[in-house]
């Protein structure tokens, strides 16, 4: 009998064979069977999905729960002499390694891929280049199976550059648009400064400890400074501040990439960096309070900025890089189990948010602008309701996946971290539920603001987003808090990953719970409130009956209470509420004017600064190569003269 | 003094002299050879014909010398062969056998397709023999001659072209120039000896003891003799220019086995006789080494030449090279042995897919990066052995590249140098962003359709580099072992 | 009056260096920068040669005469590069040479 577990190669071989084969056959099959191209591509990312639970399945099984693959030995045969002063040889297999961790990233990633290939075939449906784009796709998702399935940090490397380049292909996939060949410019040129950090985080490690393997990995010496590295190398990639920029700007590609890409997997891959070396963050406390800041900044600066965007794809973008700026804070508190937890359930909710923001755009033709949506709610059933459970997800209404991890983030923070992580993370969910409010009903209550014929995605495309939001609203049931779950079943995400992380610590402070339920609810009621002004029309009605807690306060609190009571509410309603709550609009907007002036000016501006400090830097380079052989030959002088200089001339 | 010509010098010499014979022989040969298409036929193959033969006796040596450590000496101490002239023979005989399979088809476009061509080539070759095997001054400044003297003509060998034209008066004037300041310092060392031998000099430097004012002539003069020569910044002028202007095919030749050979020079060099100085020029070299990064690849950065660029990208690589020799420690010395072979396949390859999507019909003389536009989608083959060569010289892994430059990081390291490391990796960073916006051209611009000018020669070429390019990075032992002799003892 | 002694032969080379690398500099043209060269090259005749009169053997005259061959050799592929170039773009001056640049 075949098993998975020793044939654990073929999981990222699929898509690499998928890639092959659409490279070369695609342009014969574009013309004619166009359909062929859409299935070799979920073909292939389906067999690896398979594979990969067959897989995991047998580890689970196992008693032993890490398992070791190396398909070949690669080892260059010199010595090196280490730091310490012994001699090892670099070896860094083609080796791939399942263990708890890589097992949940494997999943995530071939079962997310396989939903967003299929959602594709619906999306490009007419777009050109579509075995280019598939193609791409599939070579995407065997960079990222190499890269959470590596067995040492070199191959990471690899399939950490292959992701970047897969990525870069894909946001300049129009490339006739010139913004999304700037945007991929700019990904590119920023996660290569990260990059550089991610070399000498490596180099490091192995210059240290003589070996690149992740399980040879220890604390030990330099310690602090492989941290640092290392953490400067996944903020690059997980788009954390200051190098988020690229992220927003990626949205030029394609949705299904965004999706794919930019919310579920590859930007997470600096999250499954830390987690896999948590050992090293662990030892040096200094450099993981850095990631807790790192996160704690990212966390909120985006989600403040996401109040005030109006292209829906941009406030999901945001909205990403403060989720993984959570999955920071997990991570800087040392609750690595959590923000892979948390990793785990976005990945659900992220991705149906932009495949649904995807099927508005694909029926409205191209439009992104919020204010040219709305009225939605009927014309696209499907999408409505799958993102209506998305966003009540992201928001944190209880029982929703992104309820349990995002509490569990919170509580973590409250019980390990400083009093004011905590309370950033409160403001953050506040901000995260506003703007995810905000968004479905501009998208979706609001008056329509566009003339068109709308119709529902075809089934490709919605079968997905029901299959996530499935998903969205079960897995957070697999990783509750001690004091609620009913049994193992309910804790399967800690108990899973203790192998790999460590034991789990509990925080028990129950109340928690019910601040995060009341920060997501005030934060959907204030965006609710915010808009209501604009809250005419049958739409408006329909909505205020549908929604009983709306009528309840009509008839309970006002009509029901006598008619002072209900005269003074109505001031207080009309002063301190509306004052207030204008106040706060006019704050929040202000805010993220600050936010977006940082973000276009200084951070934009510093990337911008580089380029033409590349221009200055080739200038005088330029300026002396002027074509004539004598200023040549007096450089070459000059060279001589200073070579003379800096050997004798010198005064010692 | 015993005897003239001893079995013992033919038996050194054979490879080198074989090179020689076939050089000659075709220019006297080309009257006897048939006209039209099967001239090109008797030409290459003659060639390769010399290749192999010099290859049969590069391998007889080989095998003589299978003791580690061994060497042959010959003609009274002035020619060595030993396990470092042995590797960087091999790579010269690879170079010049791809070059000979993917120039015929270019000259043919280009209407310069003569025997003289492979004559140079040939000729080229064996004076990098003499290079490597140099244990003479006297030797190694006639090796240096004969190759520069032979590139000379063979960048201008378009003679209509005026671009060529220029780029060989250019590297004529300077490369003489940087040459006649080198043997002036070999004069000086001469001077400060009394013998041209190395290891003589080494001694007679050695109980100098410190650095006086002639031995710092002597030292700065080599310096930039050698540099110009592995064209490190603020010696590298003349590079862009001559690789821009040259046939491509040439600039392959030129880029890589030059370069090879002239950074065999150098090892020879600052690791024989001027060893005992080594505290005095180990700084200089790393500022070079430091000034050629910075420069090669900011330059780099803004070429819309692809040439041009690929020039600027081998200066960049010789400042990764020069730094191996920084460090100077043993894995620094065998990285850079493994960096040049790794650099001339990928190097190799660039160019002759710059060959191969230029046709005269297509009317592309300019070498725009925006040649390559859409080559992805018009000769995927192509565009992915492409992808290949630049990311194994931009120094990713799985590619052979990141091996190279792996060594050399970690040499630094190893000698304290982390600055220098450090500022080296950011480099490589930089260098990504060009390589990777002619992988940009290739994948995600549209172009214009055109023909190959390819030919079998041309695919073996690409068969070859490419494979080796990845096997290099994938299974790198065994060329790794036979890569640590190369150590100059 | 003084003997002259090797320092003033190596003086001699020294001054021939400099003119030389001056006229490379300086010169327009092209010819006279391919001699300014050849300049060079004499001055490190003159050394090899003292160098070997004053060690008493004959490597360095055999150097010499080597440096002479291929000076020889780099005039004649010189003034061919040059002819090649006089050809196509009438002049001999080498700031009129600068298709080339940047």
């Amino acid at each position: 009998m075949v098993s998975f577990l020793d044939q654990l190669h073929w999981i990222p071989l699929f898509p690499l064979a998928g890639a092959a084969l659409l490279m070369v056959f695609g342009p014969m099959l574009e013309k004619r069977a166009r359909a062929l191209i859409g299935f070799i591509a979920c073909a292939a990312v389906l067999l690896s999905l398979l594979w990969s639970a067959g897989a995991v399945f047998e580890l689970s099984q196992s008693v032993e729960r890490s398992f070791e693959v190396v398909k070949f030995r690669w080892e260059p045969g010199l010595q090196f002499r280490l730091a310490g002063g012994g001699l090892a040889h670099l070896r860094a297999d083609w080796g791939f390694l399942l263990d708890p961790l890589s097992a949940v990233m494997i999943l995530v990633v071939t079962g997310i891929s396989f939903l967003i290939h299929v959602y594709a075939t619906g999306y490009m449906a007419s777009a050109g280049g579509y075995y280019r784009f598939f193609g791409y796709l599939n070579l995407f998702v065997f960079f990222m199976l190499l890269l959470v399935m590596a067995n040492n940090y070199l191959l990471l490397f690899a399939g950490w550059e292959g992701v970047g380049l897969a990525s870069y292909l894909l946001i300049g996939f129009f490339f006739d648009r010139k913004a999304a060949g700037d945007a991929a410019n700019k990904a590119f040129l920023t996660n290569r400064i990260a990059d550089a950090a991610l070399i000498l985080g490596i180099l490091a490690i192995f210059f240290t400890r003589g070996s690149v393997r992740f399980l040879d990995l220890a604390a030990g010496p330099w310690a602090a400074t492989i941290a640092l590295l290392l953490l400067i190398g996944a903020m690059g990639k997980s788009a954390q501040f200051p190098f988020h920029v690229w992220l927003p700007d990626a949205m030029e590609g394609p949705t299904p990439v965004s999706a794919l890409i930019h919310a579920a997997t590859m930007v997470t891959a600096g999250v499954y960096l830390i987690a896999r070396s948590n050992l090293v963050f662990t030892a040096s406390p200094d450099v993981a309070n850095l990631v807790a800041l790192v996160g704690a900044i990212s966390a909120i600066f985006a989600a403040s900025v996401a109040l005030a965007q109006d292209d829906i794809k941009r406030v999901l973008a945001y909205s990403t890089i403060s989720q993984l700026g959570f999955m920071f804070l997990a991570l800087g508190v040392g609750a690595y189990w959590v923000a892979i937890f948390h990793l785990f359930t976005h990945a659900f909710f992220k991705a149906l948010l932009f495949l649904g923001a995807g099927s508005i755009i694909h029926a409205l033709h191209g439009e992104h602008d919020l204010h040219r949506m709305g009225g939605l709610f009927r014309k696209m059933p499907v999408t409505h309701a799958t993102m209506l459970i998305g966003a009540l997800a992201l928001a944190g209404a209880p029982g929703m996946a992104g309820f349990f991890s995002k509490d569990e983030i919170l509580a973590q923070l409250y019980g390990t971290g400083s009093p004011a992580l905590y309370l950033i993370g409160i403001l953050t969910s506040l901000m995260t539920a506003f703007y995810m409010w905000r968004l479905m009903q501009l998208a979706f209550y609001a008056k329509p603001a566009h003339a068109r014929e709308v119709r529902e995605s075809p089934l490709s495309m919605t079968g997905p987003l029901v299959v996530l939001a499935g998903g969205s609203v079960i897995v957070g049931w697999l990783g509750l808090p001690e004091a609620w779950a009913a049994g193992p079943l309910f804790q399967t995400f800690q108990n899973w990953l203790e192998p790999a992380l460590g034991p789990h610590q509990e925080v028990k402070a129950g109340w928690l719970a019910g601040v995060a339920v009341l920060v997501a609810v005030a934060g959907i009621w204030l965006a609710w409130r915010f808009h209501d002004r604009r809250w005419h029309g049958p739409l408006a009605n329909l909505l205020r009956n549908h929604w009983y807690v709306d009528q309840l306060y009509h008839t309970v609190i006002v009509r029901g209470v006598a008619h002072r009571g209900g005269y003074y509410l109505g001031h207080f309603d009309r002063l301190v509420v509306d004052g207030g709550v204008n106040g706060a609009a006019a704050f929040t907007r202000g805010l993220s004017r600050l936010s977006m002036f940082w973000d276009r000016w200084v951070i934009d501006g510093a990337v911008r600064a580089v380029g033409t400090m590349a221009k200055m830097g080739s200038f005088p380079v330029r300026f002396a190569q002027n074509g004539s052989v004598q200023s040549y030959a007096l450089v070459l002088i000059a060279g001589l003269v200073a070579l003379l200089w800096f050997s004798f001339g010198r005064p010692v | 003094m015993s005897g003239y010509y001893t079995s013992a010098d033919h038996f050194a010499l054979l490879p080198a002299l074989m090179l020689v014979l076939f050089g000659s022989a075709i220019l006297l040969l080309e009257f006897l050879m048939p006209k039209g298409p099967a001239r090109t036929r008797w030409l290459v193959g003659f060639t390769l014909l010399g290749l192999a033969s010099a290859a049969i006796a590069l391998l007889r040596q080989h095998q003589a010398l299978s003791a580690p450590g061994s060497r042959i000496v010959a003609f009274s101490g002035s020619f060595t062969i030993d396990s470092f002239s042995l590797y960087f023979d091999w790579l010269f005989l690879a170079a010049a056998a791809i070059v000979t399979l993917i120039s015929y088809r270019y000259l043919e476009i280009e209407g310069e397709h003569r025997a003289e061509y492979y004559g140079l080539i040939l000729l080229a070759c064996s004076g990098m023999f003499f290079l490597a095997s140099g244990a003479d001054l006297i030797t190694m400044f006639l090796g240096l001659e004969l190759m520069a003297l032979s590139f000379y003509v063979l960048v201008g060998f378009l003679k209509r072209e005026r671009r060529s034209n220029e780029a060989a008066i250019k590297y004529f004037l300077l490369g003489s120039f940087s040459s006649s300041l080198l043997a002036y310092g070999f004069s000086l060392l001469y001077g400060l000896s009394g013998s041209t031998n190395l290891e003589e000099i080494r001694r007679a430097i050695f109980t100098r003891g410190s650095l006086d004012a002639i031995t710092a002539l002597a030292m700065a003069t080599i310096l930039a003799g050698v540099l110009f020569k592995v064209s490190a910044a603020p010696f590298h002028m003349w590079a862009p220019d001559a690789y821009a202007g040259a046939p491509t095919a040439v600039t392959a030749y030129l880029s890589v086995a030059s370069q090879a050979a002239s950074f065999a020079l150098l090892l020879r060099l600052f690791n024989g006789p001027l060893s005992p100085l080594d505290q005095e020029w180990r700084p200089l070299v790393a500022g070079v080494a430091v000034a050629t990064l910075v420069i090669g690849n900011f330059a780099a950065l803004t070429q819309e030449n692809v040439k041009r660029l690929i020039a600027y990208s081998s200066v960049s690589h010789a400042g990764y090279l020069l730094l191996g020799l920084v460090a100077g420690n043993t894995t620094g010395l065998r990285g850079i042995a493994v960096y040049l072979a790794i650099y001339m396949f990928a190097n190799l390859g660039v160019l002759m897919v710059l060959i191969a999507i230029r046709t005269r019909t297509s009317g592309m003389l300019e070498e725009d990066l925006s040649d390559l536009n859409g080559l992805g989608a018009r000769h995927p083959l192509y565009a992915a052995a492409m992808l290949v060569f630049l990311l194994s010289l931009a120094g990713i892994p799985p590619t052979g590249g990141f091996l190279g430059k792996y060594y050399i990081f970690l040499s630094l390291l190893e000698t304290g140098h982390a600055v220098l490391a450090v500022i080296a990796a950011l480099y490589v960073a930089v260098s990504l962003y060009y390589y990777f916006r002619i992988v940009r051209g290739m994948y995600m611009t549209q172009g214009e359709p055109g023909p190959l000018a390819s030919s079998i020669g041309m695919n073996v070429a690409v068969a070859i580099s490419g494979v080796a390019t990845l096997l290099l990075g994938l299974f790198p032992e065994p060329f790794l072992r036979f890569a640590a002799g190369a150590l100059v003892r | 009056m003084h003997p002259v002694t090797l320092y003033h032969y190596v003086a001699l080379s020294a001054i021939l260096l400099v003119i030389g690398v001056f006229g490379v500099l300086t010169r327009r043209n092209l010819v006279v920068i391919l001699m300014s060269i050849e300049i060079i090259l004499n001055a490190v005749n003159i050394n090899l040669v003292t160098f070997s009169r004053h060690y008493q053997h004959v490597t360095g005259q055999v150097f010499a005469i080597f440096i002479i061959a291929v000076a020889v050799a780099e005039a004649a592929v010189g003034l061919g590069i040059l002819i090649a170039l006089f050809r196509n773009q009438e002049t001999v001056q080498a700031d009129e040479v600068n298709l080339l640049k940047w």
